[in-house]
């Protein structure tokens, strides 16, 4: 059996690779039917629609940017400025590729330009501070951060739970959801891999989600008023 | 009845959009309208960053919140697409503004309309020629003699107004490169053929008189 993190590390390593490469980064998904029918309510004027993209997508956008920009407290702010801009720009998105690939871009060249800014920050500010004080700093170095311990405590007892609930998972279940989750590819290619029928394929990816979700569940309570 | 309805597997195999059959409006709404649905939509994504090893860090719930919030302010409106076209124009692409290019469809459509025009006022000319064939015949030779100006095509992105003739051109001639006699004229549309050097017209090449030929009585 092939480990989480070992998919994952393969994973990874797809990802930083696919990053600089930059514009040929995400492959198309074939069928974006939901997410397209969504930017389509997006598009009609319902801001809610959009939320669920945003929920569905932000991490990914989050570690896309942090490939770049590593400071956690300003990935976040460039994660929803890129979510920001695509909604700005959601009917220009005429559905010629997956959501996520428009996206994907957008996200990108907000850290890009991002970066290109900060340079000319510190080209900026270290002249100043050179002439000032006979010294250089570098701006990048030492940002602060808004992680909470709670947060990172949280986080690490997420990431804890989710692989523990996934070594409990029977086989087939575990397999058909990393081949889902990490390998990303699409039922038909894991009914193929698996030698089992699509509709087999999505209850065994669901029934996976809904074991690791129950252990989850105890610890992402939110109060109803509190979400979006 | 909305397909969901408690069914969190489709409400699963939406989230990959796998799926048979798209999601409908009501099934969006069934998502929308439903805090669970929604908490279950966020928890899915969850595990799958989770198992990815994405950043979790950002779990506050405030993430969707303050993004729906900057989209609702006054001014975040997603504009209308010729809006976003114009911005695109205007700043050159960056990923979040469309492409205007020369296949856009008005410019499509005014190039079916440019070709029309062309041929019925070609037809047109054809028709009354032999009442104007002694002039035609005078200025075939005034045309060698005249000087030509070559039209630079038309950069196809930016114009929209009517074609008219450039500043100091009286009139334009067109001659056949086969011999056939050069016919001149002064009406605007026929301008547009100066600007479509991709449709030639048969051989036909185009000249602009910066001044009006002088008729030769004694031309052979």
């Amino acid at each position: 059996m092939v480990s989480i993190r070992a998919r994952r590390a393969a994973y990874n390593a797809r990802m930083a690779a696919n990053t600089s490469k930059t514009d040929r980064g995400v492959q198309d998904t074939p069928r974006a039917l939901t997410d397209a029918a969504l930017v389509a309510r997006v598009q009609a004027g319902d801001q809610a629609a959009f939320g669920l993209l945003v929920e569905k997508y932000r991490r990914r956008v989050e570690r896309l940017i942090s490939r770049l920009v590593h400071d956690p407290a300003e990935v976040e702010d460039l994660a929803q400025e890129a979510f920001i801009k695509a909604y700005r720009a959601i009917n220009a998105f005429r559905g010629e590729s997956a959501f996520y690939t428009w996206l994907y871009r957008i996200a990108l060249n907000t850290a890009k330009n991002h970066l290109v800014s900060a340079k000319r920050e510190v080209t900026t500010a270290s002249t100043t501070q050179a002439n000032d004080e006979g010294e250089s700093f570098d701006l990048l170095d030492g940002q602060g951060t808004d992680e909470t311990p709670e947060r990172l405590l949280l986080s690490q007892e997420i990431a804890r739970t989710v692989e523990a609930a996934m070594a409990e998972l029977p086989e087939e279940l575990r397999t058909a959801i990393q081949l889902r989750e990490l390998e990303g590819l699409s039922y038909e290619a894991i009914a193929e891999a698996m030698g089992c029928p699509i509709g087999t394929v999505r209850s065994r990816i669901f029934r996976a989600r809904e074991a690791i979700a129950r252990r989850l569940r105890p610890l992402l309570e939110t109060p109803p008023d509190r979400r979006w | 009845m909305d397909r969901l309805n408690g069914n969190e597997e489709v409400l699963s195999a939406w989230f990959d959009d796998e799926y048979a059959e798209p999601a409908t409006d009501l099934d969006l709404e069934a998502i929308l309208r439903d805090p669970n649905t929604r908490s279950t939509w966020g928890t899915y994504a969850l595990i799958g960053a989770a198992l990815r090893g994405e950043p979790l860090a950002t779990l506050s719930d405030g993430f969707v919140a303050a993004v729906l919030q900057r989209i609702a302010e006054p001014g975040s409106e997603a504009p209308p697409q010729r809006e976003l076209a114009r911005l695109a124009d205007a700043a050159g692409g960056d990923g979040t503004t469309p492409v205007t290019a020369a296949n856009d469809a008005w410019w499509r459509w005014s190039a079916v309309a440019a070709t029309l025009v062309a041929v019925v006022v070609t037809g047109v000319l054809a028709l009354q020629s032999p009442r104007e064939a002694g002039v035609r015949v005078a200025e075939r030779e005034m045309a060698l003699r005249a000087e030509s100006v070559a039209f630079a095509p038309a950069a196809m992105g930016g114009q929209r107004r009517l074609p008219t003739l450039p500043m100091g051109v009286r009139s334009v001639v067109v001659a056949a490169d086969a011999g056939v006699q050069p016919v001149r004229f002064t009406s605007a549309p026929f301008y547009m053929l100066a600007h479509n050097p991709a449709q030639p017209m048969g051989g036909v090449t185009v000249r602009a008189l910066a001044t009006p030929p002088r008729v030769s009585t004694n031309a052979r």
